[in-house]
């Protein structure tokens, strides 16, 4: 919509230094209040004065969410840790360079800068309805503009559809659910911990959101079990241009091969639904085999089977059978 | 030091220290204290009728001075002039519909301004957008060009009672006739598609009347600075020595910075002169997607006849144009298409025929190109495809059809945009082609890498194809150039400027003449109080128009500097030369320096001869008759990777002739940026309007640029062919790198996926790619 879009409206701004503190004032707040990471998702909605929060709390100040920590042969990530940060430690090179490339995956170096992982999982989707302020079901009203006849639509679900046919975004998301890694979310209630895979929210669940996070939740750390510590892994984003631009279709696994055969194996696509999804179908056929082409192809023809395409996102079929393919061939990882 | 040590040299850029270091100006960097910032609203609607605007809410928000709607506007709203009327082509079909200020009781685009908010500052004005009550009731909306056209489609323009904005129709020979005696007719549908020009700043505007000089200070981000000026006058009822316009740094232009007069344009300075203060108005990106002209889709139905060589016969060429919801630009960017398809090539017989078609989508004015790429592709495209067909290499073909030296002038028959005949004035096609093939590795690349490449399971290909460019076109510039005391140089032009180099090119040109240095030539435009004459900058006109008008001034100077020399030395004017900036006798240490001569020729006391003029000065005027054309050849190898459809360019290949070359790098510049322009054209960029008239990606997040890893190196080398057509034998650049690039795409895709797919469509894109792919696995 042809609005003008520059100034922020006026809200309040608040800085706390403590992880207490800031629970304390997202409950005191409630639904009208924000968490600001990195800003990079934030300030968009608040320069085209689509999402209106009143209390704007920015983690930013807080060092205890910041950082990253070997655990029992595992890792702790705070989630204020920059994408630039987890992209480069030594620690997440080593053992989860999955993660790594994933980060490094994400727009542009000033993004990365900016931009927090916590930011990253917990963005919202870049449908451009959505975006542009259209009163959709997922901001609230009663239709799905992209999923109209004559939508424009090559950039949404092939899978999973409910209502909204929005895909998440994050490019780290797929890789931490292949690496099963731990959400740590805290209120000023307590603490829960939640994993990668059941911390996406699906549109069957509830529409107006990507996670499952509470509005007076804060994701403070995300923990990578040893798990898959040095795995055989394989990450692969699709895009239309070569840098600064979300994927078409992404994918991340991690394998563990013995004796020439797959031993156990997590593949996770994103792009194709409304959230990161474990492809079990393409696991399936995959265990137990060896991760030859043919096995690949399979996988790949297995894992697309139920998808059903919009008018204009047909590609993305052969896109994410041919990534599955690879990401078992493992040529490139 | 030879007669022209500037001219061909590259020499660094006069304008990069200020530019570098960050101090150049531009209009948002103008502050006046006490200004004011003005925000527009505009229609969320592509079509429908304004019932009401109810803006007492805004008006009474604190920190708002004022709101102004059309009605407002009193007798300062009218529809805004037709630039560019059409040329006089015998049966031309021409309906005007131009643009208004304010919309009154029809909105026809999304993004139609609707009524301005003044505040004292950015922040409070936008808030008051907010207050704003619209009531408009939707139309149904035009958004396709054959439904445009549909018996039963809405009407955009109900005074007009179509949507035709053009039909025009001009040929050569007899197509028919030449297509009787054809050994292979190929026809084909196209459809090309294009997009922003995504210059880096936005538009803005400073206005500022000074009530008690009577005075009005404009600083606008516009291409021609002198129209702007002479209409705003006329508008406001001001003398044009009322009226400065300032055009300082642009951060790019490309075309649509000269569509004259925006509404804004019209508006702010009329909104500083009631309200008596500076009033501010800088356009943000989202905005510039609607409200910024840009240039879209054509669809075309060509046929192409050859006889058994592949010789061409004649082509035949029918096709729709998107003029958007308005058409002030007439039927520039149409008659480009038309003129431009026929490229370097011998077409005795040619048929074209175009429909420019009113849609409620924002208007469409020329983009670097500016409908040129359009008729390349179509004419490649079938060239390509006639080849396959007759088994002739692609290369050779087209060598077969350039035209040669001894063709020149060659005359096309046609009229171009500019209403004068389209008359070639010189070129020379096949050393640039044999040149380009050479560079690219032409028969290596297909007897050796491919072949190899494809055993090893990856997909390579290549492109290549050739373009000229209509350049340089009138009506005129000028240019004054003056010697100071100091021995520095003054050179003004009213052109105005946008990255071109023009601060460098220019004094290159007059350096030469003067014998001083390029950076003691001070160069001054976008300034209507330094130079009060000229048109703008478009159509790669500036250094063949406005260079060459320097070139005459700075003689006339040279010609005064040696006069006043020769009086003072004592010496004949055979006998001196310049140069250092100073004049010398010949084989002497006897010499005067030109701030000396200056002084000298411009004394505060004694008699003055009868008839002289004082000082070292000269203004002179340039209008060419017609056009120069500039041509190229550009080659391309690409990698598609086989399972993903993305593709990388391995190598990109230029062989340019834009005549004399003023400044090589320069050049090599503005070759570079046209050609990413080209790339974004090709593969990345385009507008997704919805079936509403809604433009879905109005963001750089969702539209997207080529960035730095998108562009490749380039290797460009350069034929020089003269033109005949103005003194320094120069044609212009400035489009010419983006105008072959959708065409060189589709051919170097097509060979990459070793003619699986047949390309007729730009933009293309992985996700395209996959589809075209699925589509003749399909039919296979
Ligand atoms: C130009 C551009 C290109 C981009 N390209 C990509 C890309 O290619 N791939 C990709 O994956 N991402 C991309 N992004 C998204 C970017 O990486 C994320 O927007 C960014 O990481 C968000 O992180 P942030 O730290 O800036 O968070 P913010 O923008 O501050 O926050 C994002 C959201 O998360 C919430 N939030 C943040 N932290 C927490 C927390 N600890 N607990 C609870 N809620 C929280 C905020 O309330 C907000 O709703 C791009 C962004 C931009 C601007
Ligand atoms: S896909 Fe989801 S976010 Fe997009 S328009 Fe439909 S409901 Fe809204």
């Amino acid at each position: 919509m042809a609005v003008i879009r520059d100034m922020m409206p006026a809200f309040e701004l608040f800085r706390p230094v403590s992880v207490d503190d800031a629970l304390q004032l997202m409950a005191r707040h409630g639904e009208a209040a924000w968490a600001l990471a990195g800003g990079l998702d934030t300030f968009d909605w608040l320069k085209d004065r689509i999402k209106r929060p009143e209390a704007v709390i920015d983690l930013g100040a807080i060092s205890e969410m910041r950082g990253i920590t070997a655990d029992r042969g595992g890792l702790t990530i705070g989630a204020m840790t920059t994408l630039t940060e987890v992209a480069t430690s030594p620690e997440v090179v080593e053992s989860f360079s999955l993660l790594s490339m994933a980060a490094f995956h994400v727009a542009t170096p000033q993004i990365r800068n900016q931009g927090t992982i916590g930011g990253n999982v917990a963005q919202d989707t870049r449908c451009w309805y959505y975006r542009g302020g259209w009163p959709c079901y997922r901001a609230g009203g009663n239709i799905c503009y992209a999923a109209a006849p004559k939508a424009m639509n090559r950039e949404h679900c092939i899978l999973g559809a409910k209502r909204c046919v929005a895909v998440n975004p994050s490019d780290t998301a797929p890789a931490l659910i292949a690496l099963d890694a731990q959400m740590v979310i805290r209120s000023a209630g307590g603490e829960r911990v939640v994993a990668a895979e059941d911390f996406f929210m699906s549109p069957a669940v509830d529409i107006t959101r990507m996670t499952v996070l509470e509005p007076d939740e804060l994701l403070t750390e995300i923990r990578i079990p040893e798990t898959w510590s040095r795995a055989r892994f394989y990450f692969e984003k699709v895009r239309d241009r070569q840098s600064w631009d979300f994927s078409l279709v992404t994918v991340a696994s991690a394998m563990r091969m013995s004796g020439g055969r797959v031993q156990d194996a997590r593949i996770v696509v994103n792009g194709v639904a409304p959230r990161p999804v474990r492809v079990t179908e393409a696991e399936s056929v995959l265990i137990g085999s060896p991760a030859n082409e043919s096995i690949g192809l399979a996988a790949g023809e297995a894992a697309i089977r139920r998808a059903k395409p919009l008018r204009h996102n047909d590609f993305k079929r052969p896109l994410m059978r041919n990534l599955i393919r690879r990401a078992i061939r493992g040529q490139e990882a | 030091m030879g007669a022209h040590p500037h001219v061909g040299a590259g020499v660094l850029r006069n304008e990069d220290p200020q530019l570098l270091t960050g101090r150049a100006i531009f209009v948002d960097d103008v502050h006046l204290a006490g200004t004011l910032h003005a925000a527009f609203l505009r229609s969320d609607f592509a079509h429908g009728r304004l019932l009401s605007v109810d803006t007492s809410a805004a008006k009474r928000r604190e920190g708002v001075i004022a709101v102004y709607t059309a009605e407002d506007l009193g007798d300062y709203w009218c529809h805004g002039p037709l630039l560019v009327p059409p040329p006089p082509i015998a049966g031309l079909t021409f309906n005007t519909a131009t643009l208004v200020p304010l919309a009154r009781d029809r909105v026809v685009h999304v993004g139609e301004p609707i009524a301005v908010v003044v505040a004292e500052s950015r922040y409070i004005a936008e808030d008051a957008l907010e207050d704003i009550v619209v009531d408009i009731e939707p139309l149904p909306v035009v958004v396709g060009l054959e439904e445009a056209l549909a018996p039963d489609s809405p009407v955009i323009h109900e005074a007009l009672g179509t949507n035709v904005a053009a039909h025009v129709v001009q040929q050569k020979g007899d197509y028919e006739a030449a297509r009787g005696d054809a050994h292979t007719v190929v026809s084909r549908k196209f459809s090309y598609d294009r997009g922003v020009a995504g210059a880096i700043e936005n538009r803005g505007i400073l206005a500022d009347w000074n009530a008690r000089n009577e005075e009005l200070t404009v600083w606008d981000t516009t291409q021609a600075p002198i129209p702007i000026r002479n209409g705003l006058a006329e508008r406001l009822g001001l003398l044009q020595s009322q009226v400065r316009v300032v055009a300082p740094f642009l951060g790019g232009g490309f075309g649509p910075k000269m569509m004259m007069f925006y509404p804004e344009e019209l508006l702010i300075p009329w909104i500083s002169m009631r309200l008596e203060r500076p009033v501010k108005w800088i356009e943000d990106r989202a905005e510039s997607f609607f409200a910024t002209t840009n240039e879209r889709l054509q669809l075309h139905e060509a046929e192409l006849a050859v006889d058994s060589e592949g010789r061409i016969l004649g082509v035949k060429d029918v096709f729709l144009h998107d003029s958007g919801a308005y058409d002030p630009y007439g039927i520039t960017v149409p008659i480009n298409t038309q003129c431009t398809l026929l490229g370097p090539y011998r077409v005795p017989n040619y048929y074209s025929e175009f429909t420019a078609v009113f849609t409620n989508k924002t208007i469409v004015t020329p983009v670097r190109g500016a409908g040129r790429q359009h008729g390349v592709f179509v004419m490649e495209r079938l060239l390509d495809f006639a080849a396959k067909e007759l088994g002739i290499d692609r290369v050779e073909i087209r060598k077969r059809n350039f035209l040669t030296p001894d063709e020149f002038p060659h005359d096309h028959e046609i009229l171009f945009q500019d209403s004068a005949p389209l008359v070639y004035d010189s070129g020379d096609y096949l050393p640039a082609m044999e040149k380009a093939a050479e560079m690219i590795g032409y028969r290596k690349f297909l007897d050796e890498e491919q072949p190899k490449a494809r055993a090893e399971g990856r997909r390579l290909g290549l492109g290549i194809v050739s373009y000229v460019e209509g350049t340089g076109i009138g009506p005129y510039e000028g240019a004054r150039v003056s010697v100071e005391p100091s021995g520095k140089v003054q050179l003004a032009t009213g052109v105005g400027t946008q990255g071109q180099g023009h601060f460098t090119t220019f004094a290159q040109i007059v350096a030469d003449q003067l014998g001083v240095d390029v950076t003691d030539v001070h160069v001054v435009t976008g300034d209507t109080r330094e130079f009060s004459w000229g048109t703008g900058t478009f159509a790669s006109r500036g250094i063949v128009v406005a260079g060459s008008a320097c070139h005459e001034a700075a003689i006339v100077v040279r010609k005064r500097i040696l006069s006043v020399a020769s009086e003072a030395l004592e010496a004949a004017e055979d006998d001196l030369e310049l140069a250092d900036g100073v004049v010398r006798v010949k084989g002497s240490d006897l010499s005067i320096s030109l701030g000396e001569l200056a002084v000298r020729a411009n004394p505060l006391r004694g008699a003055v001869a009868a008839g002289a003029e004082p000082g070292l000065e000269a203004t002179s005027y340039f209008g060419p008759a017609r056009g120069t054309t500039a041509s190229g050849v550009h080659a391309m190898i690409v990698e598609i990777d086989p399972e993903t459809l993305e593709v990388s360019i391995q190598r990109y290949v230029v062989v340019h002739d834009c005549g004399r070359l003023v400044n090589p790098v320069i050049v090599d510049g503005q070759i570079h940026g046209g050609v990413a322009h080209g790339i974004g054209n090709a593969f990345f960029e385009e507008l997704v309007y919805d079936d509403q008239g809604q433009l879905l990606n109005a963001s750089f997040m969702d539209y997207l640029l080529p960035t730095a890893t998108d562009v490749p190196h380039m290797e460009v080398a350069h034929v020089e062919t003269p033109s005949p057509l103005n003194p320094l034998g120069v044609k212009g650049v400035g489009e010419a790198g983006a105008i072959p690039v959708g065409a060189l795409y589709a051919q170097a895709l097509e060979d990459a996926l070793q003619g699986a797919v047949e390309i007729r469509e730009i933009p293309l894109s992985p996700g395209r790619l996959f589809d075209l792919v699925q589509d003749a696995e399909a039919d296979s």
